[in-house]
């Protein structure tokens, strides 16, 4: 019987458990101990996940439709097929797009306009046209993107990471959610969590500022060397009474060291003055539109650096702070990719120039894409029946596009991709496979990808 | 192995005449296969269904048996191999079959379906007592002859300080104060006990494990807009209700009706109805199948400690609960819906009120999903209400419930009026000063006065002859105000329209809204009334009964698993382990227990207690087990040898307290906790800054206190049982939080004086240090000291 069906924990198991089991935020010291091995090699380490929250559109950013503008203003010809929107009714008319594309890099990717940092990246991206999901609500799309299920209550993919393959770094979480500053996305926080899994794949989400994990600091006018006497002090009063064999006390006790390492070792990687400041300034630090995004990408790029297992990065809140584009898509569109652009282009050529680029997966996308119908005259609907992801990195091809939607960009046609494959497709760049990956809940196994899921072979 | 789907069991009626053919059919096939439960969509229970086959195609080809496909699977050369349970037919058997095919499949009489064999599982029989194997507390007798026979010797007694101290933390979650101490010392121990199970802080401890079990959640969804997508708010009020029931030792089997139909049972008061809580808090604004599945599946786990939730998409794999029961479960569900009664004093249910279950659609059908796909739904079958009929007894009759007028047209209670009439006075008031505005409230409050008198001779009994004329006396008073408030707002929203457009760039927001507002009020002015406006929603005026049945079945003493599920909850947070290792599961997949005659006789003697809780905690915290030292005392005690897991109790397990106990503690010894019982939902934000005790901070899925969470806080989607970890995150919390260090310095501050050092070891431990403990002490400074206190190992251990 597996693991989640144990009883309250026998003494051994709890021993065991001090150290790497069922404990509360993900920190790596616990999990390091029980890295398991990957199914087959990985080849990637590290999983960064850039989440345009609302929905980016794929017209105006990855997946030209030449034709789209051509009907601009006339409604969807009779022979595309119609979809089930939001909130568009009736009959829609078509939306060209006011974005230029143009061929980039030596494999001649399509990019628009709306992305020139991105876009000089081109060989690195592996553009995946035909996503399709389930759900073309924000909050239930959300879930289905970030746990594999349309309802709450299923881990989310950052768990299902570092379940299966612990964490590498002692002192950092092996799970890290940096949101937008500007408040939760619809779905709420509940998407990034580790559900029914244990509690020691829990997100670590970072609060805003300059104090990440909570409690690390240290309290005010205390320094290491006091506190280092009063850990000793707390040592040595809990061993003056210690029962002889008590080894859930010796756990106990031990948790203070490894806490006095976190705190010693973990704000010096929360801390970026050490960075130089052309690497800063690459990441558009100190730009009021991009220091936000830049900051938290390059956060993103010291964790993974020092070992941390997924990083999810954040792009848009609550309501119009997100991509959803329902009134102005220009308007929309120009406003959050502004945000993103040059901070997402520094931070896959720095993590190029540094070597980590090959072990680490850079996934963008957001929950769904946007309608080729326009809405109310100048903003797009939710699609969720064809849009655009890329990746990058961590083992998959650059500089290739994968799958096509229709001549407008409606419907997934060639090798459509449910968010399932895409799922597989992370684990599969970590070594893991969806199906191995597991976990027995209420008599059920249940797996990120529900029940199935395959490799997105073009990119891989 | 039992055959999967489970068919009604009525009796078979085969005529003498019946092929022997069909006869194997009835007793390996129909089972499974017959007019109630059609697995794979296949009827064997006639000729006609069997020749038409099912999901996987035609069943009988009359005269051609190699062609049949309900040959061919009986024979193995066709997936799936049938009979899915059970042996394979035999060669012999096989040949009558074809043979009764190349016949033409001779066959009159209807098969009415077989029923399934009966499961055999422990907890699925009825609980029996057995004589206990010795004299005192049976707890103890049933325990010692388990000991006994593996060589073990149990603890002796903890000593006095060591068992007051578990004792509150265990039943009041606090530890005792110096007072307590002294008090404590001269009670009998019996004496303690009582005190503390009367104790209202008895309540507010073991309603917060309840609202593990029960999945308390506040409301969350779209935070911003204040949009409820789950739960409901006001929810605290369903968790007042926990924390009174507990207090007042309310019958568990009566906790289960009012909670899953306090709506049917006693629909006029409001105090019984907030138990449907439990109910409401499944609503889910976007998914209403999810929260269908969610009110089945925790009902049963929680309460019977199944998993039925398997058998949404097939057959469960291992327990006998068909797909069709399962959807049968959800037929019961099926009619409710959830809304928010207005509450005394406040008009605005917004801003406060009850949310509640009641049944919105009666006859709402329910279908069999395909595979569990809501896409599919078995559209040919309605199914009626009912239970898997293997887990306990037959459900008993659904008797419809006729509804009052307070449950079916709750605006018409008399605070209601009362309410809506002081608002009305109070806009008068308000008005002051604004001529058009008062105009309007002044005719409004006649308007209202004539609508409530119309109201009121509508509904009543026996009927009042004047309604006609109050009706319309309503009407006219309402039009005449309509129109005076029409006029003011069109005047508001004609200042708001130049305003808008006054600046140098017209706020195109504001102008819209200018431009609807007048629009809406110019519209109200021309406006004809066809009547007053009724002032609340009439709801129906029956309930169907269908969960006040199955509350009754889930507490009926016939069920074999309430009772056991129950105290095994309770027996795992006293002790720490359970009897039946898997809490949410006492199927066949699930763990046996490891004192059967122990659990069995508790489980009746908290039914024939009248399934007072009380009386088992009491049985519980007075038995030697409960009072034993929890340490072996020696190294290398031969018990650890033996038992090293402690599996048959022969030492107490000393337990890490939940973080709700931890923060609490921490407040009560540093004499800042706020004893304030109930309440709305407390913002968990404010940890530190509120002294009030854990319970009552709001915790949903979107939103639960970060001191919790690090000490393993429950999952408000589902925490049957909690988690105990060691991690440094609670070092960090116990070392760095604000909570610890400013508590630290001001409890430091308030022992201050002689004696310092025993007093604050007796504060927060409970017991004076030793003289090493002592001459340690007398190093740190007093803040220290006290901080050092809050994190040693006896501050979080339930020792």
């Amino acid at each position: 019987m597996s693991n989640h069906s144990k009883p309250t924990r026998n003494r051994r198991e709890f021993l065991t458990d001090a150290f790497c089991g069922l404990g509360s935020l993900a920190f790596g010291a616990m999990l390091k101990a029980e890295t398991r091995k990957p199914n087959f090699p990985a080849k990637a380490k590290s999983v960064i996940f850039l989440f345009m929250a609302g929905g980016p559109s794929q017209m105006e950013t990855f997946d030209p439709k030449p034709l789209l503008n051509k009907l601009d203003g006339q409604p969807l010809p009779a022979s595309f097929r119609p979809a089930k929107r939001q909130f568009i009714n009736g009959t829609p008319k078509l939306l060209g797009t006011k974005r230029a594309f143009k061929q980039h890099g030596k494999s001649g990717l399509w990019v628009s306009d709306l992305l020139p940092h991105t876009a000089t990246c081109a060989d690195d991206l592996a553009v995946i046209r035909s996503c399709q999901a389930d759900a073309f609500i924000h909050s239930s799309a959300q879930y289905q993107l970030f746990t594999g299920r349309i309802l709450p209550g299923f881990p989310s993919m950052g768990s299902w990471s570092i379940f299966g393959l612990g964490s590498q770094s002692e002192s950092l979480p092996g799970y890290v959610v940096m949101p937008d500053p500007f408040g939760t996305i619809e779905a709420g926080q509940p998407v990034y969590a580790n559900a029914f899994l244990p509690a020691v794949y829990q997100p670590n989400v970072f609060r805003g500022g300059e104090k990440p994990v909570l409690n690390l600091e240290m309290p005010e006018g205390v320094t290491l060397a006091q506190r280092r006497n009063t850990l000793k002090f707390i040592r040595e009063i809990d061993e003056a009474t210690m029962p002889p064999g008590d080894d859930e006390f010796s756990a106990r006790l031990s948790t203070y060291d490894l806490a006095f390492k976190m705190q010693t070792e973990a704000p010096a990687v929360f801390d970026m003055a050490n960075e130089p400041a052309h690497i800063r300034a690459s990441y558009g630090i100190g730009d009021a539109v991009t220091d936000d995004f830049g900051r938290r990408c390059l956060m993103a790029r010291r964790l993974v650096e020092k070992g941390v297992r997924f990083v999810t990065v954040v792009s848009g809140g609550p309501a119009i702070s997100q991509w959803d584009a329902h009134d102005d898509i220009e308007e929309n569109h120009l406003r959050m990719a502004a945000r993103v652009d040059k901070p997402i282009a520094a931070m896959l050529k720095d993590l190029k120039q540094r070597g980590l680029l090959d072990s680490t997966l850079v996934v963008w996308g957001g929950e769904f894409g946007r309608t080729p119908e326009a809405q109310g005259g100048k903003g797009r609907d939710h699609n969720n029946t064809g849009f655009t992801m890329w990746m990058a990195g961590g083992g998959v091809k650059g500089g290739v596009a994968e799958g096509t939607t229709d001549e407008v960009g409606l419907y997934a046609v060639e090798r459509p991709h449910h968010l399932r494959n895409i799922h597989t497709t992370i684990l599969h760049q970590l070594g893991l496979d969806q199906d191995a990956l597991n976990y027995l809940h209420q008599g059920r196994r249940e797996r990120l990808t529900e029940i199935q899921g395959e490799v997105i072979k073009g990119i891989v | 192995m039992f055959r999967a789907a489970l068919g009604l069991g009525f009796a078979i009626a085969l005529q003498a005449q019946t092929p022997e053919a069909v006869k194997l059919l009835e007793a390996r096939c129909a089972g499974c296969h017959n007019g109630a439960s059609k697995q794979s969509g296949l009827d064997l229970s006639k000729r006609e269904t069997a020749i038409r086959g099912g999901d996987r195609g035609a069943g009988l080809v009359p005269g051609k048996a190699k062609e049949s496909y309900l040959y061919q699977v009986l024979a193995h050369t066709a997936k799936p191999a049938m009979p899915k349970f059970g042996a394979k037919f035999t060669e012999a058997e096989l040949a009558v079959v074809a043979a009764w095919i190349e016949d033409g499949a001779p066959w009159e009489q209807r098969i009415v379906a077989a029923s399934a064999p009966k499961v055999k599982h422990w907890a699925f029989e009825k609980p029996v007592r057995t004589t206990p194997p010795g004299p005192g507390n049976p707890i103890d007798a049933f325990l010692t002859a388990e000991r006994e026979r593996r060589g073990l010797k149990p603890m002796p007694a903890a000593d006095r300080g060591t068992l007051v101290r578990r004792a509150y933390l265990d039943v009041v979650g606090v530890p005792p104060t110096a007072e307590e101490m002294t008090r404590a010392a001269s009670q009998s121990y019996d004496e303690v006990v009582d005190g503390l199970l009367a104790d209202p802080r008895y309540g507010e401890r073991w309603g917060r494990h309840w609202m593990d079990i029960w999945r308390y959640s506040d409301w969350y969804g779209y935070r911003n807009a204040s949009e409820v997508r789950n739960s409901q708010k006001f929810m605290w009020r369903w968790r007042d209700w926990i924390v009174e029931a507990l207090n007042r030792d309310k019958p568990y089997d009566r906790m289960i009706l009012e909670m899953l139909a306090g709506d049917e049972v006693a629909p006029e008061d409001p105090d019984t109805v907030r138990a449907t809580g439990f109910l409401a808090r499944n609503f889910s604004k976007f998914d209403r199948d999810g929260w269908m599945q969610d009110a089945v599946d925790h009902t049963m786990l929680g309460f019977m400690g199944v998993t039925v939730k398997c058998a949404r998409c097939h057959d469960h794999k291992y327990d006998p609960i068909s797909q069709e029961e399962y959807y049968r479960m959800r037929a019961i569900f099926e009619p409710y819906d959830v809304r928010v009664d207005r509450v005394a004093g406040q008009v605005d249910t917004d801003k406060d009120g009850l949310a509640r279950v009641f049944d919105a659609a009666l006859d709402r059908p329910t279908h069999l999903l395909i595979r569990g796909n809501i896409q599919t739904p078995d559209k040919s079958r309605e199914l009626p209400p009912g239970v898997p009929m293997q887990l306990g007894p037959a459900l008993g009759k659904i008797a419809p419930v006729a509804l009052p007028l307070a449950a079916y047209y709750p605006d018409q209670r008399g605070f209601v009026h009362a309410d809506l009439l002081a608002e009305a006075k109070a806009a008068i008031t308000k008005a002051a000063g604004d001529p058009k505005a008062l105009a309007a409230a002044e005719a409004e409050l006649p308007a209202l006065e004539a609508r409530l008198a119309a109201e009121r001779a509508k509904f009543a009994e026996p009927p009042d002859l004047r309604y006609e004329e109050l009706a319309a006396k309503a009407r006219e008073l309402e039009r005449k105000a309509g129109l005076l408030r029409g006029q003011e707002q069109a005047l508001k929203a004609q200042a708001e329209l130049t305003e808008a457009l006054a600046g140098e760039k017209p706020n195109e927001k504001k102008l819209g809204e200018a431009k609807k507002k007048l629009a809406a009020a110019t519209a109200a002015l021309t406006q004809q009334a066809t009547g007053y406006t009724p002032i609340g929603k009439e709801y129906p005026t029956k309930s169907t009964g269908r969960r006040t049945a199955l509350a009754q079945w889930i507490g009926s003493p016939q069920n074999p698993l309430t009772a056991r599920v129950a105290v095994n909850h309770i027996w795992l947070r006293h002790f720490g382990t359970a009897l039946v290792p898997t809490v949410f599961d006492f199927g066949l997949n699930g763990k046996a227990p490891t004192h059967p005659a122990l659990l069995d006789s508790l489980a009746t003697e908290l039914m024939r207690s009248g399934w007072s809780m009380k009386a088992l905690h009491r049985l519980i915290l007075t038995s030697q087990a409960y009072q034993m030292r929890s340490t072996a005392g020696t190294e290398g005690h031969p018990n650890t040898a033996i038992d090293p897991e402690n599996q048959w109790l022969w030492r107490m397990n000393p337990r890490r307290l939940e973080g709700e106990a931890v923060r609490d503690s921490i407040l009560s010894v540093a004499g800042e906790l706020d004893g304030m019982m109930k309440g709305p939902e407390i913002d968990p934000t404010k940890g530190f800054e509120s002294r009030r005790r854990s319970l009552y901070f709001s915790h949903s899925p979107d939103a639960q206190m970060e001191f919790l969470k690090v000490f393993d806080g429950p999952n408000p989607t589902e925490c049957y049982q909690r988690n105990e970890s060691v991690v440094p995150q609670q070092a960090l919390a116990m070392a760095n939080s604000q909570l610890s260090q400013e508590l630290a310095q001001k409890l430091a501050k308030k022992l201050e004086g002689p004696a310092f050092i025993d007093r604050a070891f007796q504060t927060i431990l409970g017991r004076l240090p030793s003289a090493a403990e002592r001459s340690l002490a007398a190093t740190a400074t007093p803040g220290n000291l006290v901080h050092a206190l809050f994190n040693h190992n006896d501050f979080v251990t339930i020792r």
